[in-house]
């Protein structure tokens, strides 16, 4: 057995290439988000119970006031309507979620290759469109028995194999307490402004940026509190769902199953040891006749790996684990027909994690090298004009506060993101039996800094049209 | 075409994005959150068939009566949370709700209140959980002449929203008042027939099947007043001991008495059928090129019958919006006032 160092030549990257990574990520963020979006919206629960889908939705997948309380509740009503001898027998509570569409993608100053191969290249902006579908969502949720909820939610891209956007069991009412509640397996993080529910659906507009930021350089594994997480969460909540808290113990796996860690952007299973903590706080309060408000505070505190212990060759065991840590608050604004969601983020990685360096190899890391440091935000508007008509807009943006080192520090917006999204989502169909959405979006993201030749601002746009359904 | 139009958006959106254009990103910002807030509070409500209203040729303490019983029925017609139901239970009877403006006419007014109602059907884009409130307004008009207004609207408790009915639910609460009106009519023509009823029985009933209690009823008290001994009849153990001369004079009572009862309903009626003409005899025709009369008095309500322009109906009861009809052809349904006009 022999100790591997996985970070301490990194630190000799070139700057270009930091940039051509983080374009990666960003146009693989847009693939993964077109290529498997979640699906939050269950007909299944309105054919169980035999209620309108505006019992739940402000309009489809986002959750009103007493959807928040039914989900919370562990799919239950709390009424005899729960009983199973109120279920059709044909009744089976699966939906199936998936969006034809036709999109655009457009990223200005992409490194072009030189055919001769004689010169770097040149930067052109590279646009992409043509039809399409999205992935496909499988979803199944419900209860086994009185306060035994669960949800399994495999989900593939095209061409892509299934995996588990989400699977657990949750134990609701312990004590007979809507306070205590205990989940277990892979689920979503309590995030109150749910990625999960949203409108945008574009790769950028998708994207969520703050939801899964990463400096430039930085080998953190962790995918961002949009990811679900592998783990165990205590939760509870007031009658009216208005005073939330949560607790999760999650594996430091990003969601992956196997024990899988990450670092660098390479993923070996069967390595983790450590565990994060996500907690989650929110209360809700009316104002007159303007609707709830939610005010919370959130924090996700984790380790990740800085290297490995190897037996012949293969990683057997994450080592030297540092901290990182997202915190923040947010709110969730109603004035009748317009909600506003505002978020605020802070987050900061290690000096090791930010710089890729092994914690055994302290050498490597560079002169001046600090732990990155960002904050960000966003501000997102819905306009329900009715329940079959929604507009949406999104600013977003990330910014960094401290880079890793200083020569990333000599480009002062590398990695920045700065966002908008616009659309509207017009529901012909809404029923208990089926929902469909016919989705327009128009979204755009400037990263600062990113492009590999000139090192200015690169610009990405989305343009999507879909029909979003489910059944 | 789509394309170029594509290329413009991009291009004032990256002039709006570029590194000099905060200032036009905030204001875009700011000018779209403006927008959408003052489409929130500005914008036209959810519009409905508000305000059903009908005269009744009554006396106004029969239709209060009635009114008040209906609401303290419990229930709200016309609506349901679950597909399957047909009706709102758990409704409570109040004389005051700040779910409706205050009612500064004459009138005596009531309400029916259902809390924690989900997203209550034939209220438009009825959404969330919240509260069902019913007013009845009944106002004297006259000795045996009386005005009666019903409104249903559905506030959503976090929002706040208020969904006016489509219409739906004030015909059905109407429809409660109007068979209890019915039946409280037939048991004083019963009455005035000089058959005496039981006190339970003068007092109206919330059972659906209240016409079959109501003839069940009268038949039995009639056979009884007019003859103690067919109590008898009814008891087959008995019968045997009565010889088959006084078993036939029996048996003639019953069937005399069986005939009188169907010439009394047959008169009832028809005099029915007078007073409704009679009270509602008026007449409009279709001004619109094509008019649908329809179930219900709401818009989405089934279609019953294509009405042409010039046809005439017979008005048979009236709402704010809608009025009741019989068309040339004998179809009864309901048709938008608008509609309609006066026959020259």
């Amino acid at each position: 057995m022999q100790l591997c160092d996985a970070g301490s030549r990194k630190n000799h990257v070139s700057r270009s290439m930091l940039k051509s990574v983080l374009a990666l990520v960003v146009l693989g963020l847009s693939y993964v988000t077109i290529g498997s979006q979640p699906s939050y919206a269950i007909p299944a629960f309105a054919r169980k119970y035999g209620l309108p889908c505006s019992a739940c939705h402000i309009g489809w997948p986002i959750l009103n006031v007493f959807g928040q309380q039914f989900r919370d509740n562990g799919y239950q009503l709390g009424n005899e309507k729960d009983s199973p001898i109120y279920q059709n027998p044909s009744y089976w509570p699966i939906t199936f979620r998936v969006t034809p569409q036709w999109h655009l993608e457009s990223q200005t100053k992409v490194q072009i290759d030189d055919p001769t191969g004689n010169t770097p290249g040149t930067e052109q902006t590279v646009t992409t469109h043509g039809f399409d579908l999205s992935g496909l969502d499988i979803w199944t949720a419900g209860t086994l028995y009185k306060n035994i909820s669960f949800s399994v939610l495999p989900s593939m891209g095209e061409g892509d194999t299934f995996h588990f956007e989400n699977a657990w069991v949750r134990f609701d009412n312990l004590l007979k307490s809507p306070w205590l509640n205990v989940k277990v397996g892979k689920f979503e993080l309590d995030t109150l402004l749910s990625e999960k529910r949203f409108l945008t659906l574009s790769g950028v507009g998708g994207a969520w940026f703050n939801y899964h930021f990463l400096p430039v350089g930085d080998s953190n594994g962790f995918g961002g509190i949009g990811d679900n997480q592998m783990g165990l969460e205590i939760s509870g909540h007031n009658k009216n769902s208005y005073a939330r808290y949560s607790i999760a113990l999650l594996s430091s796996v990003d969601g992956n199953p196997g024990l899988t860690t990450t670092n660098g952007g390479i993923a070996n299973p069967a390595t983790a040891r450590t565990y994060d903590t996500f907690i989650n706080l929110n209360e809700g309060f009316q104002v007159g006749g303007l609707g709830v408000q939610r005010v919370g505070v959130y924090g996700y505190f984790g380790q990740n790996p800085t290297y490995y212990l190897t037996s012949g060759g293969v990683p057997v065991e994450g080592r030297g684990n540092r901290s990182f840590s997202r915190v923040g608050a947010y709110g969730w604004w109603y004035l009748k027909d317009l909600d506003i969601e505002t978020l605020y983020m802070h987050g900061q990685d290690n000096v090791y994690l930010g710089n890729g360096i092994a914690v055994n190899d302290p050498a490597g890391l560079p002169p001046g090298a600090a732990g990155p440091s960002w904050n960000g935000g966003f501000i997102e508007a819905h306009y329900t004009y009715n329940p079959q008509l929604i507009f949406t807009g999104r600013y977003e943006l990330v910014h960094m506060s401290r880079q890793a080192n200083p020569t990333l520090a000599a480009l002062p917006n590398l990695g920045n993101v700065d966002s908008f999204t616009i659309g509207y989502r017009w529901y012909p169909i809404m029923l208990s039996r089926a929902g469909l959405a016919f989705h327009n979006e128009y979204s755009q993201a400037k990263t600062g800094n990113t492009s590999v030749l000139s090192q200015s601002d690169q610009t990405i746009r989305s343009v999507m049209i879909g029909f979003d359904f489910d059944y | 075409m789509g394309m170029f139009v594509l290329k413009w958006a991009q291009k004032r959106l990256a002039l709006a994005w570029s590194s000099d254009g905060k200032t036009t990103r905030i204001g875009m910002a700011c000018l779209l959150t403006l927008f959408m807030t003052i489409g929130s509070f500005c914008r036209t409500r959810d519009t409905g068939a508000a305000s059903f209203s009908i005269d009744l040729d009554k006396p106004f303490n029969e239709v209060l009566a009635i009114v008040d019983e209906v609401a303290h029925s419990g229930s709200i017609k016309g609506t349901f949370e679950y597909r399957g139901d047909e009706q709102l239970s758990g409704a409570l009877f109040t004389e005051k709700s700040s779910l409706f403006p205050a009612w500064t006419e004459p009138g005596k007014v009531f309400y029916k209140i259902r809390t924690k109602a989900l997203s209550p059907s034939h209220f438009l884009n009825s959404n969330d959980v919240g509260t069902v409130a019913v007013r009845y307004v009944v106002q004297e008009r006259g000795p045996s002449s009386t005005r009666l207004f019903i409104d249903a609207v559905y506030i959503e408790n976090a929002r706040h929203h208020g969904h006016p009915s489509d219409g739906y639910v004030e015909t059905c609460e109407f429809g409660e008042i109007g068979k209890l009106l019915k039946d409280r009519e037939q048991l004083q023509a019963l009455a005035a027939s000089g058959q005496p009823l039981s006190p339970e029985k003068e007092s109206t009933s919330h059972s659906q099947d209240r016409q079959e209690e109501i003839k069940a009823e009268v038949e039995k008290r009639t056979a009884h007043n007019n003859n103690p001994k067919s109590a008898k009849v009814a008891d087959p153990p008995k019968v045997v001991e009565i010889d088959s001369a006084k078993l036939n004079d029996l048996r003639h009572a019953i069937a005399e008495q069986k005939s009188q009862m169907a010439t009394e309903r047959a008169a009832l009626e028809n005099l029915e059928a007078q007073a409704r003409q009679m009270r509602a005899s008026e007449y409009l025709r279709v001004r619109s090129e094509r008019a649908e009369l329809k179930v219900l008095p709401y818009s989405h309500a089934r279609v019953v019958e294509a009405l042409r322009r010039g046809q005439q109906v017979t008005v048979l009861a009236k709402s704010t919006y809608w009025y009741q009809v019989r068309s040339e052809d004998g179809e009864e349904g309901w048709i938008s006032h608008n509609l309609l006009e006066v026959e020259p």
